[in-house]
């Protein structure tokens, strides 16, 4: 299978000055992280709070210009892009953040916020609001809906339209940033199925961020785990979940309580 | 019901009947609605349930912390004293001392500009009136109980602990009076999987060592299978289905539970589809007639539209209730591959 994405050597350091700290320090937050992602597959990311997770996801889409290594989406590399390419990669790699209250702004109407991206693309009016309409439904959002604001909706249904916004350009890659976090279960699985059925409808690709074990265990491809910046293991999902090959994993995957006794060996 | 009363016989907490009300200046919002509940000494109970169920303020309601516009009904029974009546003086006798509460974000009941070993040490002084010397000393000793470095810790300030460690400082002050009942709400949710463990752990010895009850709310159903002796799950106000925990989770008897397990991912699952329940929880303000859960329900009838299901013992079994109608006809996990 072919890889969409390519990371290499990819390093985020943060040079603090120290405002009250008594001696400044160089914090390599991700530190030298290899990564490919084969083309439409799933890469689930684990790791602790502070273990550079999200860092990682801001500095491979160049919203943080990464200090060291290279990324390349779907045979882009951002570092060596012009202003044009620039404005395709941009659309080809999107985030989907946390909190969905957050994403969106609360004094447009939703239609709006998912339009945005196509209009900046120079879409002219009337194809626009077809496309938004579409992707609206897509994500099942009825499309006459669009004219509401964000305070209208649900956190599922907010959840919903950021994703929406994401499709409207035409993205082949997708990081997923703790997509469900903020979610009761119920809605969750709801966001979830759409997730999974998206990737396959448009043959997307996703980096996965989660603290929760079981939903990375549950959807992913092939796991990286990550820890104090660095990648401590990678692999298919099932291998690492199986034969862990670092006490660290096995130690995380461990702690993680279940819903079934699936492997005799626990409790 | 026979079960229920030999049961009551001995508990250290009891709801009967408990419902919550806000008054806002146009409408009033029930949340909680008729709520019956048995803790039973040295056991972990769990209220499991989703955002908006009325966990938390059925939790509140027991240490009278709901605000002034809310409204209670029923009783909340502490041994023989209904802690809805008692004056404040009363309550604060109590309060913190036989019945404490941990909570999510251990760092927003803790005060940033006092040292943790003041802080422990005050719950001391206030309730079993030890003098300064003698509280930090205790403090101490119950920081070295939770796993804590006592010596350091009591001279920190919360800032310059992790959020693992906020919440042991937390639970340190809970259990300083040796209380017959904690109420744990959500307390493991802000922290990672591995100190989540650790934390569970914690609670768990302080249950068999100082024999305290623990009410324990999450809305995280694999946690609570691990850790709960009984659940009681709510949905819109209401519990809709009791059980012990090993029966709950090896057979459901509301379409509720059953839905919420299938819709919990698990390895176990991969390659399959999440059973996502439709719909979301209906508003407190419009509330159907019937079963609360019937507009997502896929066994639902027109009897369920019309008639709200009580809190019965299903037929064929002994110690667990479920309020629906058709609960005898939820079969294991078979909604689940619908």
């Amino acid at each position: 299978m072919d890889d969409l994405v390519c990371i290499e050597g990819l390093s985020k350091v943060h040079y603090g000055a120290g405002l009250l700290k008594r001696r400044a320090r160089t914090v390599r937050a991700v530190d030298d992280v290899t990564l490919t992602i084969g083309c439409n597959t799933i890469m689930g990311l684990v790791g602790e709070s502070g273990s550079g997770k999200s860092t990682l996801a801001r500095a491979v889409l160049y919203l943080d210009r990464p200090s060291a290594g290279s990324v390349e989406i779907d045979g882009l590399n951002p570092a060596v892009l012009s202003r044009a390419q620039m404005k395709l990669f941009r659309q080809r790699a999107q985030i989907v953040v946390q909190d969905p209250h957050a994403a969106l702004n609360p004094r447009r109407s939703v239609a709006a916020s998912v339009a945005e991206g196509l209009r900046n693309r120079g879409v002219p009016r009337c194809a626009r609001e077809r496309r938004v309409a579409e992707l609206l439904e897509m994500v099942g959002i009825p499309a006459r809906r669009g004219r509401d604001h964000p305070e209208q909706f649900s956190g599922g249904q907010r959840q919903r339209i950021v994703i929406a916004r994401a499709l409207a350009m035409d993205p082949r890659f997708l990081i997923l940033d703790e997509p469900v976090s903020s979610l009761d279960v119920s809605i969750q699985a709801q966001i979830i199925n759409l997730l999974l059925d998206l990737k396959h409808q448009l043959a997307l690709t996703y980096l996965f961020i989660s603290h929760d074990l079981n939903l990375v265990a549950y959807i992913s491809d092939s796991i990286a785990v990550m820890k104090q910046g660095r990648i401590v293991e990678q692999g298919d999902a099932a291998d690492v979940i199986a034969h862990p090959q670092q006490a660290y994993t096995q130690m995380l995957f461990q702690s993680a309580p279940r819903l079934f006794d699936t492997d005799p060996g626990r409790r | 019901m026979e079960t229920e009363t030999r049961r009551s016989a001995h508990s250290v907490l009891r709801f009967e009947n408990l419902s919550v009300r806000f008054s806002g200046r146009r409408s009033v919002v029930t949340v909680v609605r008729g709520v019956d509940l048995v803790l039973r000494p040295a056991s972990v109970h769990a209220l499991v349930g989703e955002s908006g169920a009325g966990k938390t303020v059925s939790a509140k309601a027991v240490l009278g912390l709901l605000p002034r516009s809310a409204e209670t009904g029923g009783r909340i029974l502490y041994h023989d004293a209904d802690l809805l009546s008692l004056s404040d003086r009363s309550l604060r006798a109590i309060r913190g001392k036989r019945i404490t509460m941990v909570f999510q974000q251990p760092d927003k009941h803790l005060n940033p500009s006092m040292r943790i070993g003041a802080q422990v040490a005050e719950v001391l002084r206030y309730h079993n009136g030890l003098g300064r010397h003698e509280a930090l000393l205790e403090a101490r000793g119950l920081l070295d109980m939770v796993e804590l470095n006592g010596r350091e810790v009591l001279r920190a300030f919360p800032h310059e602990l992790s959020g693992g460690m906020k919440q042991r400082v937390a639970i340190a002050s809970a259990i300083a009076c040796r209380p017959e009942v904690l109420i744990a709400d959500e307390p493991t949710t802000a922290l990672d999987a591995s100190i989540q463990a650790q934390i569970l752990a914690l609670l768990d010895r302080v249950r068999h060592e100082l024999g305290t009850a623990i009410l324990f709310i999450s809305h995280d159903l694999p946690l609570v299978r691990g850790f709960a002796d009984d659940v009681s799950v709510l949905y819109a106000g209401r519990i809709v289905e009791q059980a012990a925990s090993r029966e709950l989770f090896e057979c459901a008897s509301h379409p509720y539970t059953d839905r919420l397990i299938a819709a919990t991912p698990d390895p176990a699952r991969r390659g399959q589809r999440l059973a996502a329940i439709p719909g979301g929880v209906p508003d407190p303000e419009e509330m159907p007639a019937g079963c609360a859960f019937a507009p997502r329900c896929p066994m639902a009838t027109d009897l369920c539209r019309r008639e709200l299901p009580l809190l019965r013992v299903p037929a064929g079994t002994l110690q667990r209730l479920s309020a629906c109608h058709f609960a005898e006809d939820v079969a294991c996990g078979s909604l689940a591959d619908g």
